[in-house]
């Protein structure tokens, strides 16, 4: 070790600046060399000037007025972010917990929003069976009704049974039996409209449904006709 | 030499010796943006704040600058402090940067208070032994600045935070982000300059019998 490393020690002559062992070669160093020595008791009246230096604090002035200008720009500075956000300000706020939070919120509410419109899509499409299955029943029962009944709509009605686009159902074979029943004094070229149809008709009709149909079938004409058919 | 210990310096050791329940508290209550508690902060901690700004930049209003830029940036970014490391670290870190940052715009308008005959003076006032009352922010601000005119910004910083602030190498090293080492090659470097400096100035000399 030379001089110039212990010129550095000497400037660093403190606990928390040198090890244990630096400081005890640089005391031996010290008692051999005096150049050494002699840079060492400058350095040391050096530092006293130092030390008396960092007892001097600067003075604050007006220390109140610095802290309401200090609040006063925090507070300006939150008034105008709500406006102007620089970018660092815009993914703070981004990433902010509030944020964060909010946009869970705001995905697990899409996804609830999104299933109770599935369901809400199936539920629809179910009644609309339902009310469809309603109607074709109500199409026949409308049947009843004057309006509906000309030739052109039992021919429709009739064709649309023969090409399988109306399935009967027992109860709707019901009603119309009574249909017919009920329109064979006023209507009869209906009836033997519904007649000449009658083979048709009975092609696609079950044991059962015959049996059905014949306790509908009285001791009037269209019985008869009709029974002579069957 | 206790004697002379200012009233000032009293004020910032309480100051910095804050109950550390307390000090957590108001932290965690300004980082969700308490006002109040916000406000306590900065009246705890301006002072130590000034001071550490005012010795890297030797002037009052840069000083008073800096301690406002400071608790700005506190305000905005305490979320990102972490409560288990030192908070006056993390306070002297930003002081730190500014502090920098308006050295280097300082030394490019050239505005470097240059010493002058009236520096002798000043050293002699600190073989005084009343210099609490005789020393203005002026006179400090001529002191130390003459002191540092040679040494670059990070030996500056280094010098005041080591021998005027008391700050551990350990803490130096995080507030600068220099490693131990390069810290220490710098406190060396500026301790030299300025020894030769006060040595040129002649003050140790002319002293030396008073401070022993
Ligand atoms: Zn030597």
């Amino acid at each position: 070790m030379n001089c110039d490393n212990f010129k550095k020690w000497i400037h660093l002559n403190n606990p928390k600046e040198l090890s244990n062992a630096e400081k005890r070669k640089l005391n031996d160093h010290l008692s051999s060399c005096t150049a050494c020595r002699k840079l060492f008791e400058d350095v040391e009246s050096s530092n006293k000037i130092i030390q008396k230096l960092k007892t001097i604090e600067p003075e604050l002035t007006y220390p109140q007025v610095l802290t309401s200008n200090i609040m006063q720009s925090i507070k300006v500075n939150k008034k105008s972010s709500r406006f102007s956000f620089t970018s660092i300000e815009f993914f703070e706020i981004l990433f902010s917990n509030k944020v964060k939070i909010l946009a869970y919120f705001i995905v697990i509410g899409l996804i609830g929003l999104f299933a109770y419109q599935q369901l809400f899509i199936i539920n629809k499409l179910n009644q609309m069976e339902r009310q469809i299955a309603i109607k074709s029943d109500e199409s026949i029962v409308q049947i009843k009704t004057p309006v509906i009944v000309n030739n052109k709509l039992l021919m429709q009605f009739v064709s649309e049974l023969e090409n399988e686009q109306i399935v009967l159902d027992r109860k709707s074979l019901e009603q119309l039996l009574e249909t017919f029943q009920d329109l064979k004094t006023d209507h009869d070229d209906l009836l033997e409209l519904l007649n000449n149809n009658i083979k048709d008709l009975e092609k696609r009709l079950s044991s059962k449904d015959i049996i059905l149909l014949k306790k509908f079938l009285k001791e009037d004409d269209l019985v008869k006709n009709l029974s002579t058919n069957l | 030499m206790t004697k002379v210990h200012s009233c000032r310096f009293k004020d910032i050791q309480k100051t910095i010796f804050m109950d550390q329940d307390k000090l957590l508290q108001i932290i965690k209550l300004s980082q969700n943006k308490d006002q109040k508690a916000f406000k306590k902060l900065v009246e705890h901690y301006q002072s130590y704040t000034f001071s550490l700004a005012f010795k890297l930049v030797c002037n009052e209003d840069d000083a008073k600058d800096i301690v406002q830029e400071c608790f700005i940036r506190v305000w905005h970014h305490l979320r990102k402090f972490d409560l288990k490391t030192k908070f006056t670290t993390w306070l002297y870190k930003i002081v730190f940067n500014l502090s920098l940052d308006k050295i280097k715009v300082n030394k490019r308008r050239n505005n470097v208070l240059s010493v002058s005959e009236n520096t002798a003076v000043l050293f002699e006032k600190l073989g005084g032994e009343n210099l609490e009352k005789e020393v203005m922010n002026k006179d400090l601000a001529q002191i130390i600045s003459s002191l540092a005119e040679e040494l670059t910004p990070k030996q500056k910083a280094v010098f005041v935070l080591r021998d005027l602030q008391g700050a551990e190498i350990d803490e130096i090293s995080e507030i600068t982000s220099m490693s131990k080492g390069t810290v220490k090659s710098n406190l060396y470097y500026a301790r030299l300059n300025i020894r030769e400096k006060l040595e040129k100035i002649g003050n140790i000399k002319i002293k030396q019998h008073e401070l022993r």
